[in-house]
């Protein structure tokens, strides 16, 4: 492509006086950002919204009537999680005499949720270890409810919450109308 | 002699090359990029740590909105057709050809069985302005369920998905689980689709 270099005004003296030449090179340098910036518009708008995956297995509801398949969960190894309107949390441990306690979702919160189940693994890890147990699948057990207010967020928080935490065995379980009566005092 | 000057140049910098590169790219990002398909629900999915991406191919999305209409979303065309097709029979809808074609244009649909025929009849423009009602899934009328039974019936390729609101209440969601887990179609495995966040 040529160019045309000179800026076309001065011309050595004496000579001809010509039509002023203009110059026919063009500046790019907005073409360059508006160029870029669709490019940019494009490269977030396509990366951003991908949805992705969280693998559920539910538990086989046709399958209960067999007592001796029903999965029999420990009392030291249990913990509940409850949730219920205005994204409020509770959790429990054991099943026999249920102390329920108020959790947060954030985890930088001391009453975090994540802190709770951090420490009910390592205490169910620490007696497996200590022999306690004898049964290698003893490890903690997380039942999760939630009640009639609570919104699906808090419920993919909570299994969000079990990826990060790997919790071996979690359930979704119908809340019981006693745990009902227990949060709603609260 | 009069001093000779250095000749004075403007440092022009040919932008010519770094435009056609930056258009070249953009080119390429618009014929690759694909646009959202025009969804009648809109979804807020919820965040999560999950990076699995979804499959698309032959994927059943059940979508649960934010006042809990749900809808029913099939993946590929010809599968739409031969599923409303095999709903039309059964259901005795007496849908015509036009009907089922429109059907299996589009991408999700939540219309009861008694108001499909009409939603279908209706030109695309109009049903944009239809507000759906959603699939209905209660345990005395479950819609839902015979939609699925259908598409059971069909194959069994399919992968199942939900996709709810963040804002919807989880016992829409829940309804729509137990629906998957009945006797009939016993699909204890499926997928919640979320959007990704980064790591707490």
């Amino acid at each position: 492509m040529s160019e045309v270099q000179d800026s076309g005004g001065e011309k050595k003296k004496g000579k001809k006086i010509r039509a002023k030449k203009h110059s026919t090179h063009i500046d790019m340098t907005p073409m360059v950002d508006l160029a870029f910036l669709l490019l940019t518009f494009f490269l977030f708008t396509t990366t951003l919204s991908k949805p992705k995956a969280m693998p559920l297995i539910m538990p086989d509801k046709n399958e209960v009537a067999d007592p001796t398949k029903e999965t029999k969960v420990d009392d030291e190894d249990a913990m509940t999680i409850i949730l219920s309107k205005n994204n409020r949390v509770f959790y429990y441990f054991g099943i026999k005499e249920p102390k329920v306690e108020q959790a947060s979702f954030d985890a930088t919160k001391p009453n975090s949720l994540r802190k709770a189940i951090i420490e009910k693994k390592k205490e169910c890890e620490s007696r497996l270890k200590a022999g306690s147990t004898t049964n290698e699948r003893h490890k903690v057990v997380i039942l999760i409810k939630a009640d009639k207010d609570a919104k699906y967020k808090n419920m993919i928080d909570v299994l969000d919450e079990m990826n990060i935490n790997e919790v071996p065995v979690y359930a979704i379980v119908e809340i019981t109308p006693k745990e009902i009566e227990m949060i709603s005092g609260l | 002699m009069a001093k000779v000057k250095p000749h004075r140049k403007k440092p022009v910098l040919d932008m010519t090359p770094v435009v056609d590169l930056a258009f070249l790219l953009v080119t390429f990002f618009m014929l690759t990029a694909k646009f959202k398909p025009d969804e009648p629900l809109v979804v807020d999915s919820p965040k999560a740590t999950y990076d699995t991406p979804v499959k698309t191919e032959n994927l059943i999305e059940v979508q649960v909105g934010k006042e809990k209409q749900v809808f029913l979303a099939v993946d590929n065309k010809n599968t739409r057709y031969e599923l409303i097709n095999k709903i039309s029979e059964s259901k005795g809808l007496n849908l015509t050809e036009d009907e089922k074609k429109a059907y299996s244009v589009m991408s999700a649909v939540g219309v009861p069985f008694n108001q499909l025929k009409s939603f279908l009849a209706a030109s695309p423009e109009d049903r944009k302005s239809i507000k759906q009602p959603g699939i209905p899934t209660d345990s005395l009328n479950n819609e839902l369920k015979e939609w699925l039974i259908a598409l059971r019936f069909m194959s069994n390729k399919y992968v199942y998905a939900i996709k709810g609101d963040q804002n919807a209440d989880y016992t829409a969601v829940a309804q729509v689980i137990t629906t998957l887990q009945s006797k009939e179609l016993k699909l204890n495995k499926f997928n919640l689709i979320t959007n990704l966040e980064t790591k707490k």
